[in-house]
């Protein structure tokens, strides 16, 4: 009975590990190259294959440790005392738990306190972890009889002692603690995590499994729950505001879009910069899907195959920031990499099954919008003479609710065909009331054994505009075997169908931008029906007939679906040939097919015929690579390992798409549907093949000094033959202090110094060497016509090189109570295959030429602290990033190039100035005299641009800083998450279009005498609504003179605004308390005899607060231009409102 | 170890290394092409742009076709730099074109090549003045990224010595043109010969005033119409047809390429609209629509009714939208018998004769000014469908007779290029006629004489821009080309 709850209860702690501590999870496929002699895991198996016992431990605890088998007992009867003498100079020992269990645990120092008294009696109490979580399975042990007892799955205790003791509490994963027994015969301990221990062990390049403290580089690592608790439906999204060093932005609102992410800053003019994503040591597609407009007007972003990974399934996340920690990752690690380690299996010794399930919901509420003005209608002047003027779909027209009648779009005709005028009244929930509640359903099963883990989640997700979502299904399998003991097998298979029968769309077209920019005097609830009367499936109704498509109608009848099927799969064989030499072997597959199909109803204004358009997408990579390991103890303290390894990288990609722009039977979507002559086809296909050969080493002294040093080679298909090899180095050095000079200050615990330099090579795309023809699609008639670009290719090509610095350290205080990390990077991108701009009078309008160096240097500090610790607990974490980036040259005879535009902001790099940058118009200034600086102003009194273009600003933060609290009183705890980005700009098109136009509350000041307007006459009639532009006028004689001219709010507003993007540009600073939850963990008692444990519920929120320095209406940080081929932050354009988020989510274990 | 595991390696993976050239060849590309699918390349990036710009862009406000009643920037002349990739993205079709036939000897195409490069080249310096021309298109050739600009005296010389050589080429070779891809002509190398002669006088008037030598060229021309044959009926034009199934092949106001409500800011302009009230001409109904309300307007009673360029509230003159007129239904068709992509036309030619005879500069054999100009009318009024009948009648009204003048003249030729090119446009900054209203807003008191260079070429080729604004002098729309000097 005992040995049963012993075993339940170890397996129990195991599995708790697994979701909060899972870096301390050593999975089969380690390598620890520190002794020649066998891993004490091994020696421990071999003794429970021997002797038929159990030994129940920490991973942690054991990992990296080494001994010579002889010294244990290999035949005979089964010697605990021979264990723990070969187990001392370990710092462990062995305790017996059971008949045959028993447990390893580390030694302690007994700096306790004896306390007198003659009763027997029977201690009860709760051990807790430092968030009042029950720790399950904790060993209470009675110093002086050695007696023990294990806590049961609720922490909960009771051991029999005699007089005086004091106990010792020992768990895995924290740090030991000895109490003194009072009189009391309840006694509750907390225990506080073993920091130094759980961080032991990082998964770096390649998969490798390293000691944290060998590093000679930043690194940030995050476990699953960290990114699982507030769900994001792209586990991207999950990470912004964490990691210091990782810029992250989403494209929209939708929680299918894209995401960009940025690390350390950009490096590349011309390429992209998101990192590699490696899900188990295999490279993953996760470039965002290029925006595209299928067919017809709107712009439709299919996210990115990242999110096709389930945030349930990952294990742990690890950023490898600088080129440095991702030199062995080659070419694209440039940018950074992301590590994601899925779950696996329990571990050998754990028997029996686990399921564990949750589920979350999450409704999203369309929260910010520009500030609407719903005081006057339809109109292009106010004092339009023209009756049917209230027809337009600017919005200056006469004042609403005020009892008048005026034509408007709904107006029905009277008897001789004409427009009656209808009563003008104010809509102001017409935006709002088109958007609906979206919510996002999240539901897992997992079962997991000793050498497997199958895991099943289903999303269900659904847009805040009206027919749009997506749903995804992914299994997820992980599973290793042990050939014999010197052979072992692991896989991890991941599958995904991630589907949708229709994307929000952005930019002109969209319901957004018909919404935002419909007049006040539409009632938007009437356009639910948007079909015609009697012409169902013919015509649409619309509140701009013709012109402009109803809301409604491009919703359900302009629609936009996908089906990706997405496999992800690596094969992982291990072998040790010899004493410390190991062989890897390893084949992953990343492979992706998608299917794309948009609709277009008949008689959407860009398609009156209907259109209709299918794509199909095939992306997949093999990566094939060996690594062979050799590892060796020198004398005096001396260690070392060296590795060399190969990669075959083989990237495959082909697109076929046909678009039909006109359709001959309404509602029929086939290609063979369309009408003769309009079928558009196309069809790429692409190969790429890198190999590379690398090896690594590290020697270190004593544990406190490590040297590693890696090289790699490339050989890339892409580049050119005299160019296609390229090889790059790195060297790093890691110094723990504390170690080495013997520190035992009682407020500093650890402290270490990390070095490094590094170098990338990176190659290009394929086929950039040389140009050739292609025919373009439709053809003109029956007659082909032959194409070819007009970027000038070139066969001389080199690899880009990037160089790093990083210099860092990790400090900890107070026994772990605060921690400090801090680095500086600098990094100088070299040799970028860029396409320099040249005039198109020279027959290209670009040439790909090496050229142009950029450098990135920065601060990364992050911050983490327990400052109250107790019955009440809060941690607090911070992390600050901070970087600037430098265009330092780019070629001869080019000092400015253009990266490129959105809704007329130019992106623009120039020498001296940094990547990000946006130029756009601004107005003239009075060059001198009194009032020089002022507005200069034309001589009707109108504004004028500056002649040339100007740095408006960029879009890139001075620093950003996440916080993270997490306070925790008994069962509760409250997470919080604050992201705050101080600085850049950002352009509002959206806010300018809709200034100009008169459709914001801003645009009220001059309409009428009420508001401010002047008494004038326009040359015909009289008029109120009178404005003057603010500036000065040149008064013939070389002088200026205050403007007086009057003119109307139309061109007023149009005139001030729309010529210049300086008026239009705002400060992208914000706060957002981006997520928040609030947990509850049920206790054994509350949840009685029900059959689960680790029930656990969670009310969770993101977005509940923002503020921003631009105010509210328009968010910053989706403000991007989501257009076709592109996503460009810092200038918004046309995209969705902002949303708020609330939801539920629920924990259990079987 | 590593040593000998690397080195062995490395022999594996150089011996892999061999075929990255095969993998890395472009499946989806071919590495050439026969020259005629440039051909009609060449011709669809010359024609259609040209087309294109003539009826939505600048040239159709400063010819006073069109008044647009929103987004009036062109109207107001407050015109930025405008971009010349298209017209130099044709010419590198073009090029390419011209290098493939030429690498197959193959004559008829080079020449045929030659005379789109000199219209696209004419159409650059005749919108801008100097521009890179010898040194132009030569990036792929000689690595030339900075080219020179060229002064438009020394252009036209050139131009004009390409298309003698051109016509003298075609007249000597027996090659082929293959007539499914020669768009404009079927393989008819007479007709390019034709519209070379016909481009030649166009140009040799455009530079009548600054060279010597262009009416002694012209009568040259004139006098040997067998050397040098010249457009003879309207089914001569150089002329791209509209097929209307896709954007790419559609008239630029129809809605595969448009929305109605952006036709619906191009107004006739009042003074095309005006002119043809005046003249009772047949063709009012062709260009505009009338007005949809006769009553309620405030200033203008006609059935048709044009915008001025340049007030203010333009969309509220005359009470408004159903004050105003329309163009005319064609104009918003994807295609229409009635629209071509037109280069240049028969009447043109007509009217450039009749010009240089008015003027008594050259003799036709047979001809008068008078009957030049009335045979441009009639290929006008034949052009746009217009019957006999009535062509007879509007030939005989007093004020369409032949007076004898170079405003009359003018006048009609203008009427018959309304949305032809830039030619209404150029005409009038070459002669002053039609004398034309600037309007209360334009940003200058003048119809402006160029476009200004593309603000791109301050980035990518600024000292050479420099210099040629400094010898052509401000980079300004009123600054003065060579030939209008």
């Amino acid at each position: 009975m005992k040995l049963k709850l012993n075993r339940y209860v170890v397996l129990t702690v195991l599995l708790l590990l697994e979701v909060w501590q899972v870096k301390a999870h050593t999975a089969p496929t380690a390598y620890n190259y520190v002794s020649e002699k066998v891993s004490l895991i091994a020696a421990l198996q071999k003794m429970e294959d021997i002797f038929h016992v159990n030994f129940n431990y920490n991973d942690a605890t054991v990992a990296n440790k080494f001994v010579n088998l002889e010294q244990f007992p290999q035949q005979g009867a089964f010697n605990a005392a021979k264990v723990a003498q070969a187990l001392q100079p370990l710092g462990l020992t062995i305790v017996k738990i059971g008949h045959t269990d028993y447990a390893i645990q580390r030694m302690t120092a007994s700096n306790t306190i004896t306390i007198t008294g003659d009763d027997h009696k029977v201690i009860n109490g709760t051990i807790t972890n430092d968030k009042g979580e029950p720790v399950p399975g904790a060993l209470i042990t009675d110093q002086a009889t050695k007696k023990m007892v294990v806590a049961d799955d609720q922490g909960h205790y009771a051991i029999e002692v005699e007089g005086a003791t004091t106990l010792l509490i020992h768990a895995v994963g924290f740090a030991n603690k000895t109490v003194k027994t009072g009189n009391s015969t309840m006694l509750n301990v907390q225990l506080l995590p073993d920091v130094k221990d759980l961080s032991a062990v990082v998964v770096t390049a390649l998969g490798i499994r390293r000691e944290e403290k060998a590093l000679g580089y930043s690194i940030a690592t995050m476990d699953g729950s960290k990114v699982n608790t507030v769900k994001d439906v792209n586990v991207v999204n999950s990470l912004s505001g964490k990691v210091a060093g990782v810029d992250i932005r989403s494209a929209s609102s939708d929680p299918g879009g894209s995401v960009l992410i940025t690390i350390r800053g950009a490096s590349s003019i011309a390429n992209n910069n998101q990192p590699l994503f490696v899900v188990d040591g295999v490279p993953v597609a996760s470039a965002n899907r290029s925006p595209n407009v299928p067919v017809g007007q709107v712009t439709v972003d299919y996210g990115s195959p990242i999110s096709d990974v389930s945030p349930d399934d990952i294990a742990s996340v690890t950023v490898l920031k600088g080129a440095s920690a991702a030199a062995l990752y080659g070419s694209r690690a440039a940018n950074g990499v992301i590590l994601i380690t899925t779950k696996s299996g329990n571990g050998k010794n754990k028997k029996g099954l686990n399921v564990s399930a949750n589920f979350s919901a999450i409704y999203d509420k369309a929260w910010q919008f520009p500030d609407f003005q719903s005081e006057f209608g339809a109109g292009d002047a106010t004092g339009s003479v023209d009756p049917t003027n209230t027809l337009s779909t600017a919005s200056w027209g006469p004042k609403l609710n005020d009892g008048s009648k005026h034509i408007q779009w709904n107006s029905p005709t009277d008897a001789n065909g004409n427009l009656v005028a209808t009563d003008w009244i104010a809509y102001p929930n017409r935006v709002k009331d088109f958007y609906e509640t979206g919510s996002t359903y999240t539901s897992n099963v997992a079962i997991t054994g000793s050498n497997f883990r199958l895991s099943y989640t289903n999303l269900q997700n659904k847009g805040i505009t009206p027919n749009t979502g997506l749903q995804r299904n992914n299994i997820n399998l992980a599973a290793g075997y042990d050939l014999n003991p010197k052979i072992k097998v692991t896989t991890n298979i991941a599958y995904t169908n991630n589907t949708s029968n229709n994307r929000p769309t952005f930019n002109r077209g969209s319901s957004s931008y018909i919404l935002y920019t419909m007049p006040a005097n539409i009632n938007s609830k009437l356009l639910k029906d948007y079909w015609k009367s009697g012409e169902d499936g013919l015509q649409q109704w619309s509140q701009d007939q013709g012109s402009t498509d109803n809301p409604y109608f491009v919703a359900y009848q302009l629609t936009n679906a996908y089906n990706r099927h997405h496999v992800t799969g690596n094969v992982q064989l291990t072998m040790e040939l010899a004493k410390g030499l190991t062989l890897m072997g390893r084949t992953g597959l990343d492979w992706y097919t998608e299917s794309d199909e948009s609709k277009r109803a008949v008689s959407a204004v860009q398609n009156p015929y209907g259109a209709y358009y299918i794509g199909n997408l095939f992306g997949s990579e093999q990566n094939t690579d060996f690594l062979l390991t050799y590892k060796k103890s020198l004398p005096k303290d001396f260690a070392f390992f060296v590795s060399v390894g190969g990669n075959r990288m083989d990237q495959r990609s082909n697109s076929q798409s046909q678009a039909a722009s006109q359709l001959v039977m309404p509602g029929v979507y086939n290609i063979s549907n369309a009408a003769a002559g309009t079928i558009t086809n196309a069809s790429y296909k692409a190969t790429k093949r890198i190999n590379s050969l690398y090896a690594m080493g590290e020697l270190s002294y004593k544990s406190y000094a490590f040297l590693d040093l890696s090289a790699r080679n490339d050989w890339s298909s892409a580049l050119p033959a005299n160019h296609n090899s390229y090889f790059y180095p790195s060297a790093s050095l890691s110094l723990i202090l504390s170690d080495m000079f013997k520190i035992e200050h009682g407020a500093l615990s650890y402290a270490k110094v990390r070095l490094n330099w590094s170098k990338v090579g990176k190659d290009t795309d394929p086929y950039s060497l040389y140009n050739s023809f292609t025919f373009s699609s439709p053809d003109w008639g029956d007659v082909k016509m032959a194409t070819f670009s007009t970027t000038l290719k070139n066969n001389n090509l080199k690899p880009e090189i990037a160089t790093s610095y990083e210099v860092g350290t990790d400090l900890k205080f107070f026994n772990n109570r605060l921690g400090i990390e801090a680095t500086w990077y600098t990094t100088d991108s070299r040799n970028q295959i860029i396409q320099i701009p040249t005039t198109m009078a020279s027959g290209y309008s670009a040439r790909i030429i090496n050229a142009g160096e950029i450098r990135n240097r920065g601060w990364e500090v992050a911050v983490h602290g327990t400052p109250i610790s107790g019955k009440f607990i809060w941690d607090i974490g911070a992390n600050f990033t901070r970087n600037r980036n430098k265009v330092i040259s780019l070629t001869n005879g080019i000092t400015s190039y253009l990266q490129g535009t959105a809704e007329g902001m130019q992106y623009q790099v120039r020498e001296g100035e940094s990547l990000g940058d946006m130029y756009g118009n601004t107005w003239k200034i009075v060059p001198d005299g009194p009032y020089k600086g002022q507005e200069l102003l034309d001589e009707t009194g109108h504004s004028q641009n500056a002649t040339s273009l100007v740095k408006i600003g960029n879009y890139n933060p001075d620093f950003s800083l996440g916080i993270t609290n997490t306070f925790t009183y008994g069962h509760f705890t409250l997470n919080t998450l604050i992201d705050y980005r101080q600085g850049g700009k950002f352009f509002s098109y959206m806010f300018m279009n809709l200034l100009s136009d008169g459709r914001t509350k801003n645009t009220l000041k001059g309409r009428d005498l009420a508001h401010g307007g002047l008494a004038w006459n326009d040359g015909t009639s009289d008029r109120t609504d009178g404005m003057i532009e603010d500036g000065y006028i040149e008064d013939g004689n070389g002088g200026y003179v205050k403007n007086t001219n009057i003119t109307d709010p139309e061109s007023f507003y149009g005139d001030y605004y729309w010529k210049m993007h300086s008026r239009n540009t705002f400060s992208a600073t914000y706060v957002k308390l981006r997520e928040v939850s609030l947990t509850y963990l049920f206790s054994k008692e509350q949840t009685g005899r029900l059959p689960i444990s680790n029930l656990s519920i969670s009310l969770i929120a993101r977005n509940l607060f923002s503020w921003s320095a631009a105010g509210s209406g328009y968010d910053p940080e989706t403000a991007m231009t989501i257009k076709s081929g592109s996503i460009t932050p810092g200038t918004a354009s046309w995209s969705l409102p902002y949303t708020r988020s609330y939801g539920v989510k629920l924990g259990l274990n079987f | 170890m590593k040593k000998i595991y690397a080195i062995g390696a490395l022999f594996l993976l150089s011996a892999c290394t061999k075929n990255f050239s095969d993998i890395n060849t472009d499946p989806n590309t071919a590495t050439t092409v026969n020259p005629q699918y440039l051909l009609s390349t060449a011709l669809v990036k010359t024609a259609y742009p040209y087309q294109n710009e003539a009826f939505l862009d600048k040239p159709a406000e400063a010819a006073r076709y069109i008044t647009k009643v929103r987004n009036e920037g062109d109207d107001l002349f407050g015109w930025a730099g405008k971009t010349w990739d298209g017209y130099y993205g044709a010419l590198t079709y073009n090029k390419t074109f011209h290098d493939l036939a030429a690498s197959g000897g193959m004559l008829q195409y080079t020449a045929i090549s030659d005379i789109i490069r000199v219209f696209n080249f004419a159409y650059i310096t005749d919108l801008y003045g100097d521009i890179p021309y010898s040194e132009a298109l030569l990036s792929k050739d000689s690595s030339i990224v900075h080219p020179r600009y060229d002064q438009q005296e020394d252009i036209y010389p050139s131009l004009l010595a390409t298309l003698t050589a051109a016509n003298d080429t075609l007249a000597s070779t027996t090659q082929t043109i293959d007539a499914d891809y020669d768009l404009l002509y079927g393989g008819v190398a007479l007709n390019w010969r034709k519209f070379a002669n016909a481009l030649h006088l166009r140009l040799l008037l455009r530079m009548s005033k600054k060279s010597a030598t262009a009416y002694t060229d012209m009568q040259n021309m004139v006098n040997n119409p067998s050397k040098y044959p010249l457009f003879e009926s309207n089914s001569d034009d150089a002329a791209l047809r509209y097929l209307g199934v896709n954007a790419i092949d559609s008239w630029p106001g129809g809605n595969l390429n448009s929305k109605a409500t952006e036709i619906d800011k191009y107004k006739p302009s009042k003074e095309i609209v005006d002119t043809l009230l005046r003249l009772n001409d047949p063709r009012l109904p062709v260009f505009a629509a009338p007005v949809s309300s006769t009553t309620g307007y405030t200033v203008d009673a006609n059935n048709y009714v044009g915008v001025p360029n340049a007030i203010s509230s333009p969309y509220d003159y005359n009470g408004g939208e159903t004050h105003i007129s329309k163009m005319a239904a064609i104009f918003y068709a994807n295609q229409n018998d009635l629209l071509k992509a037109s280069m240049m036309s028969y009447a043109e030619q007509c009217f450039i004769l009749a010009e240089v005879v008015q003027q008594g500069k050259v003799t036709v054999t047979g001809e008068t000014a008078a009957s030049l100009y009335n045979k441009g009318i009639s290929a006008s009024l034949d052009a746009y469908g217009i019957s006999a009948a009535n062509k007879a009648t509007y030939l005989a009204q007093a004020s369409v007779q032949y007076n004898g003048t170079l405003v009359q003249l003018i006048t009609q030729k203008w009427i018959a290029n309304f949305l032809k090119g830039p030619e209404g446009w150029f005409d009038q900054r070459r002669t002053g006629y039609p004398v034309f209203v600037t309007g209360p807003l334009a940003a200058i008191s003048e119809i402006p004489s160029r476009y200004k260079y593309p603000t791109t070429e301050q980035s990518y080729n600024l000292d050479q821009y420099n210099a040629a604004v400094s010898r052509q002098g401000a980079d300004e729309i009123k600054t003065r080309m060579w030939y209008l000097k």
